[in-house]
C-alpha cells in the first residue's frame, strides 16, 4: 500500500501542473506540520544537536518558501556571513530540492525542467529546483547570489533563474587555483557583494556586525574541527538526513547562532557518547536519504555508520574577524573540494584521521565533479589500505536511481568489509 | 616538443606560438570509450571521454587545458593520474570579464609563461607575441569576409557543445546549405580593443582582455551570449549526453527567435552521429524553401506506393491518383529492411490486386528509407506523418507518433506542412520498445497489456523511465503481489508523462492526432488525453501513417 507520504507526493504531482498555488500552500503545510511533529515527537534515538538540526533546518526551508521576498537564493558552498547577518534568509538551492524529495513529489519538478530543454542528465538538485520555478510553486526570492564552486550547475541554474525571475544576481567567482592572488581576487568580490546586498536591502551592514558574525563563524568552526577529532573515536548515533542536515550547518548557516549551537552542543554529545563501533563509513559526496535500503543500512544502526560526509569538513579553516573579506574567500579558494587532487589527497587524511573502514564515492547523477574522480578516488583510496565502493545514483530523484542495485551494491560492501573487519 | 594541442578557443595559442610551438585544436571522433570509460567514469560527457581516448590513441605528449567545465577539470585529472605527458596545464579562466577579471587572467597568462619557459627552455619574446596578436589566430568563419561570401543561399548556424567537423560534414552533407560554427569551440577572435596592440608592459593585460572579450562566448561565461542568428535558415542546437550547459541554450534559442531551432544530441562518435541524420534531413525538409508543386501536375502517374521501413514493422500502402487506399501491408521488418520493404510492398500490391509494373513512382520513409532501393526518393517519416496525419484528419494540429524506436510530436500548419518537431534522445525511454520490453517482464502479448491496462484499481506510480531501472521495479512491484493492471497502468502513465513532456517542449495545440503502434495501446492514450486534457484522434489507419505520406508523396510526383 503506497504511504501518506507517497499520495501526497502523487497529489502534488497531479495537482501542480493546473494549481501551482495550492502545491506550494500543501509543501509548506507538510513542513509545518513536520516541524510540529519534530518538536512534539523528536526522534529520541539521535543525540541533541542532531535533533536540533533537523528542527532548524525545517524551519529555514518552511520560512523560504512562505517568505521568498525576504531570502537569497544561494548555492550550498556559498558563505553566507554577509546574507546572514544582513538577517536575510539563505534559501539553499540544493537543501530546497532535498525537501522537494521528502514530500515524494520530484518528478513533476524534473519533468517539468525537462520540457523547458533542460538536459536529462543536469544535477537533479538543480533541475528539480528549475522545475519548481517555471511551474510557479517557488515563488521568485529577493535575489541570487551564488559562487562558481564546486560545479558546473552553479554556472546555469543561478543566472537561469536570475533571468527567468528579472532579480538580481551576485556571483562569486573562484578560481582553480590556490594562491594568494586567487584569495584576494575572490576578497575583492566579497567586498562588491556588501555593496550588492546594501544596495539590493537599502540595509547598512556596520563593521561591527560583520566583525560578530565571522567570529561566531570562527566559533563555530573551532567547534567543527573538535567534532572531526571526537568522530575518530566516539560513536554518536547517525542517520543519513542528520548528515545532510549537517551540511547546511557547515556551510550556508555559518556566522548564525543556531550553527554555533549546533556545533557546540554536538561537540558535547560526541564528547559524552561512548567508544566507536561497527563498521565506519566515510561518504564522499551528497546522501540519497531518500532511498529505503541505504536508510536501512545506515540509520541508527550499531552495525555500520556514516562517520561523516567529506562535505562536512572540505573548508573548517580559521577566520579572522579583522579580515572577514578575505577569510570567507580563504574558505572558497582552498576549499578541499577546488581541485580533483586535493579532494583525493584530503579524502585520505580524513580516512586516516577518522579510522575508517571503508569508502563510499556517492556518483549523483549528472555530478561530472565527484563521478569524473571516481576511479581516481578508488585507486588512490585503496593504495592506502581504505576499500572503497563507487556507487551510482541520485540524491533527491527515485527516476535515476535502482533500490535494487543500490541494496546489493552497499550490502556487498558491508559484507566484505565486515570479512576483512580490522578490529 | 614542437606540437602542442588544445580543445578550447580561449587557450591562449597566441603565447604558445610566440614559443614557436605548432599548435592543434583537438577534433576527436573516435569509435568507441574503452579507455575513457576504464580510467574516468561512463557518465563525463561524449566529449571528455572522446578527449582521454584521444590523447591515448595518438599518445599526445603535450596538451593545454581550459578551465572550462567540470568535464575539462576532470579530464585533467584523468591524464594526470595516467601520467605519461611532458607538458599537462589546466589554465584557470575567470567566468566574468570586468577589469578585475582581466587582471586576474593577466596573473594566470603570467603563471603560464612561466611554465612553458620551464618546459621548454627557452626565454619569453614579448615582441615575438606582439606578432602573434597581430596576425589575430582565428578559426571557423570567424572572418566577416568568408562568412559573407556563404550568406547568399543561407546557412545553418550550428550552434550548443562542440560537434566537430564530422558534425559539420554530415549537416553540410545532409542539407546542402553552409554551416557556420558557433560551438562553444567555434568561431574563435581575439581582437585588441581598437585593434592596437600596446606595448609593454600592458600586452598582457590588454591580451588577457581581449581572449576574455571574444564574440562568441561559450555558456560557461557569465555575461550574456550575442543574440541568436537571425540570419540563419536554421538553427541546430548540439548537446553532448551530460553536458549541462547547452540545453539551457536551447531553452533560451526557442523562447528568443522565430528561426527554426533544432535540438540534437551525439556523443561524438560516427555511429552516433549516424542516428541523427533523420532529425537533420526532416529539419532541413522544414526550412528548406517550399517549392509549389502542383498535385500530379503531368498528370502521369496512376498508381503510387509509399513503404515505411521502422525499427519493429515495415508498412506499405498502394493509392490511386484519387488518393483511394487500394493495399496495405503491416509486416515485421525482420533482419533486413530492404528485403522486408520488398515483401510489405508485395503484399501491398497483392492487397490492391496490382503488380509492381503498375506502380509509376514510390517514396520511402522511415530508419531504412535510405537503403531499401526500391524509390528514387526518400522523405523523412517527420515529413510523412505529418502528410498521412494531414490526409486522415484535416483538423491535425499536433501529430504523436510513439513507434518502436522513438516517439515524436510534430506540430502542423492547417496546410498539412511541418512547423517543428520534437523526437526523444536515443534511448527507449517512452517508446514502443519500452512497453514491449515490459510486457515480456509481466509474461504477455502487446494487446493483453493493453486490455488489462484499463482494468487499473490502484494508481501507483513507476519512477524511472530507464528501461532497466523501470524493469527492476516491476519485477519488485510483482514480488509485493501488485496486479498485472495496476503495474501496466503505471507503465502507460509513465510512457504518456514522457510523451506529453515533448508535447510541451514544443507548445503544442489541438487538435490531437496519434499514430504509429502504440496508438492501438488503450491505456496510453486514455492516459495521454487526461494529461492533455484533449480527445486524441486515433485513425484507423494509425500504424500505416508514415506509408501513407510517403504515397501521397509519391502521388505528388516527388517520388
Amino acid at each position: 500500500m503506497p504511504s501518506v507520504t507517497e499520495k501526497f507526493g502523487k497529489y502534488i504531482c497531479d495537482i501542480t501542473p493546473e494549481n501551482p498555488d495550492r502545491s506550494r500552500k500543501l509543501l509548506l503545510a507538510a513542513y509545518r506540520a513536520y516541524g510540529v511533529k519534530l518538536k512534539l515527537f523528536p526522534d529520541k534515538k539521535l543525540p541533541r544537536a542532531r535533533q536540533f538540526a533537523a528542527r532548524y533546518v525545517n524551519n529555514v526551508v518552511s520560512r523560504m518558501l512562505a517568505h521568498p521576498k525576504e531570502a537569497a537564493l544561494v548555492s550550498v558552498f556559498m558563505p553566507c556571513e554577509l546574507i546572514n547577518a544582513l538577517d536575510i534568509i539563505p534559501m539553499c538551492a540544493e537543501l530546497y530540492s532535498c525537501f522537494i524529495n521528502g514530500a515524494q513529489s520530484e518528478a513533476v519538478f524534473a519533468q517539468r525542467a525537462q520540457e523547458e530543454g533542460i538536459a536529462e542528465t543536469f544535477c537533479s538538485y538543480h533541475k528539480i529546483l528549475l522545475g519548481t520555478a517555471y511551474s510557479g510553486v517557488l515563488k521568485p526570492p529577493s535575489m541570487v547570489v551564488n559562487t562558481s564552486l564546486v560545479c558546473d550547475a552553479n554556472n546555469l541554474t543561478f543566472r537561469e533563474l536570475a533571468d527567468y525571475y528579472d532579480i538580481p544576481q551576485y556571483y562569486i567567482d573562484v578560481p582553480a587555483d590556490r594562491s594568494r592572488d586567487a584569495v584576494s581576487y575572490v576578497a575583492d568580490q566579497f567586498r562588491g557583494l556588501k555593496i550588492f546586498l546594501e544596495d539590493n536591502t537599502g540595509k547598512s551592514l556596520s563593521k561591527e556586525r560583520l566583525k560578530e558574525n565571522i567570529a561566531r563563524s570562527n566559533d563555530t568552526i573551532k567547534y567543527f574541527k573538535k567534532c572531526f577529532n571526537e568522530k575518530k573515536s566516539h560513536y554518536v548515533t547517525n542517520d543519513v538526513t542528520s548528515e545532510l542536515y549537517e551540511i547546511y550547518m557547515t556551510h550556508n548557516a555559518l556566522g548564525t547562532k543556531e550553527a554555533y549551537r549546533y556545533a557546540k552542543e554536538l561537540y558535547a554529545n560526541l564528547k559524552a557518547a561512548g567508544s566507536k563501533k561497527g563498521i565506519r563509513l566515510l561518504w564522499l559526496h551528497t546522501m540519497p536519504n531518500w532511498q529505503e535500503p541505504v536508510r536501512k543500512l545506515l540509520d541508527a544502526n550499531d552495525r555500520c555508520q556514516i562517520v561523516s560526509c567529506d562535505m562536512n569538513f572540505e573548508s573548517l579553516f580559521d577566520m579572522d574577524p579583522e579580515k572577514p573579506y578575505e577569510s570567507m574567500a580563504h574558505r572558497l579558494v582552498y576549499s578541499r573540494w577546488n581541485g580533483g587532487d586535493v579532494r583525493i589527497e584530503f579524502a585520505v587524511k580524513a580516512a586516516k584521521a577518522l579510522d575508517i573502514d571503508g569508502v563510499v564515492c556517492f556518483c549523483h547523477w549528472g555530478c561530472k565533479q565527484t563521478m569524473g574522480l571516481s576511479a581516481a578516488f578508488k585507486s588512490q583510496l585503496e593504495d592506502e589500505g581504505f576499500p572503497t565502493l563507487i556507487l551510482n545514483g541520485d540524491g533527491v530523484d527515485r527516476a535515476n536511481a535502482s533500490d535494487g542495485q543500490v541494496s546489493t551494491r552497499l550490502n556487498a560492501f558491508l559484507e566484505m568489509l565486515e570479512g576483512g573487519s580490522r578490529e | 616538443m614542437n606540437k602542442i594541442y588544445y580543445m578550447c578557443k580561449y587557450t591562449p595559442l597566441e603565447i604558445l606560438e610566440s614559443f614557436g610551438f605548432d599548435t592543434e585544436r583537438l577534433d576527436p571522433a573516435p569509435q568507441n570509450f574503452d579507455c575513457a570509460d576504464s580510467c574516468a567514469h561512463p557518465n563525463l560527457c561524449g566529449y571528455g571521454k572522446a578527449v582521454i581516448e584521444e590523447v591515448n590513441s595518438k599518445d599526445i605528449k603535450a596538451l593545454v587545458l581550459i578551465d572550462c567545465c567540470d568535464v575539462c577539470r576532470r579530464i585533467y585529472d584523468v591524464l594526470k593520474e595516467r601520467g605519461g605527458m611532458d607538458f599537462l596545464y589546466l589554465m584557470p579562466l575567470p567566468h566574468k570579464n570586468g577589469p578585475g577579471d582581466a587582471k586576474m587572467l593577466e596573473g594566470v597568462l603570467k603563471e603560464f609563461v612561466t611554465e612553458l619557459r620551464e618546459y621548454t627552455g627557452e626565454e619569453f619574446d614579448k615582441a615575438k607575441l606582439k606578432e602573434s596578436c597581430a596576425a589575430q589566430i582565428s578559426y571557423d568563419g570567424e572572418d566577416a569576409d568568408d562568412r559573407a561570401g556563404q550568406q547568399e543561399g543561407g546557412h545553418i548556424s550550428l550552434t550548443g557543445a562542440h560537434g566537430g567537423a564530422l558534425l559539420k560534414e554530415i549537416i553540410k552533407s545532409r542539407t546542402d546549405i553552409p554551416v557556420f560554427d558557433n560551438t562553444c569551440t567555434g568561431l574563435r577572435q581575439v581582437h585588441f580593443e581598437g585593434d592596437e596592440i600596446p606595448e609593454n608592459p600592458h600586452i598582457m593585460y590588454e591580451y588577457a582582455k581581449a581572449l576574455l572579450n571574444q564574440k562568441n562566448p561559450c555558456m560557461r561565461m557569465q555575461f550574456k551570449k550575442g543574440a541568436p542568428d537571425e540570419n540563419a535558415l536554421g538553427i541546430i542546437c548540439h548537446t553532448v549526453k551530460f553536458c549541462d550547459y547547452y540545453g539551457f541554450e536551447y531553452r533560451h534559442l526557442k523562447n528568443e527567435t522565430n528561426v527554426p531551432v533544432l535540438k540534437i544530441e551525439t556523443d561524438l562518435t560516427p555511429s552516433s552521429s549516424g542516428q541523427i541524420y533523420t532529425r537533420i534531413d526532416a529539419f532541413a525538409e522544414a526550412i528548406s524553401p517550399k517549392t509549389d508543386i502542383k498535385e500530379n501536375e503531368m498528370g502521369n502517374i496512376k498508381y503510387a506506393a509509399g513503404i515505411d521501413s521502422g525499427s519493429s514493422s515495415t508498412d506499405a500502402v498502394v493509392m490511386d491518383a484519387d488518393k483511394n487506399i487500394l493495399g496495405k501491408a503491416i509486416l515485421p521488418t525482420g533482419a533486413g529492411a530492404a528485403s522486408g520493404a520488398d515483401k510489405a510492398l508485395e503484399a501491398a500490391l497483392k492487397d490492391a490486386g496490382l503488380s509492381r509494373d503498375d506502380i509509376d513512382a514510390v517514396v520511402t520513409t522511415g530508419y531504412g528509407r535510405e537503403t531499401i532501393g526500391l524509390s528514387d526518393k526518400s522523405v523523412t517519416e517527420i515529413s510523412c506523418h505529418a502528410k498521412g496525419a494531414h490526409f486522415l484528419y484535416p483538423k491535425a494540429r499536433t501529430v504523436i507518433d510513439i513507434g518502436g524506436q522513438d516517439s515524436k510530436v510534430i506540430s502542423l500548419d492547417e496546410d498539412g506542412n511541418v512547423e517543428n518537431f520534437v523526437m526523444n534522445d536515443k534511448c527507449a525511454a517512452g517508446t514502443g520498445r519500452f512497453l514491449e520490453m515490459m510486457a515480456r517482464t509481466l509474461n504477455l502479448s502487446l494487446p493483453e497489456m493493453s486490455r488489462m491496462g484499463l482494468a487499473w484499481e490502484n494508481d501507483i506510480t513507476i519512477s524511472s523511465m530507464c528501461t532497466v531501472f523501470a524493469e527492476s521495479e516491476v519485477v519488485s512491484l510483482i514480488a509485493d503481489n501488485t496486479s498485472s493492471a495496476d503495474i501496466i497502468h503505471g507503465l502507460n502513465e509513465a510512457v504518456a508523462s514522457k510523451t506529453v513532456s515533448l508535447a510541451r517542449r514544443l507548445k503544442a495545440k489541438p487538435s490531437y492526432v496519434m499514430t504509429g503502434g502504440v496508438a492501438q495501446n488503450r491505456g496510453v492514450v486514455k492516459s495521454l488525453e487526461e494529461k492533455l486534457g484533449e480527445d486524441i484522434y486515433i485513425p484507423g489507419e494509425a500504424q500505416l501513417c508514415g506509408a501513407l505520406g510517403a504515397a501521397l508523396y509519391a502521388m505528388e510526383g516527388r517520388g
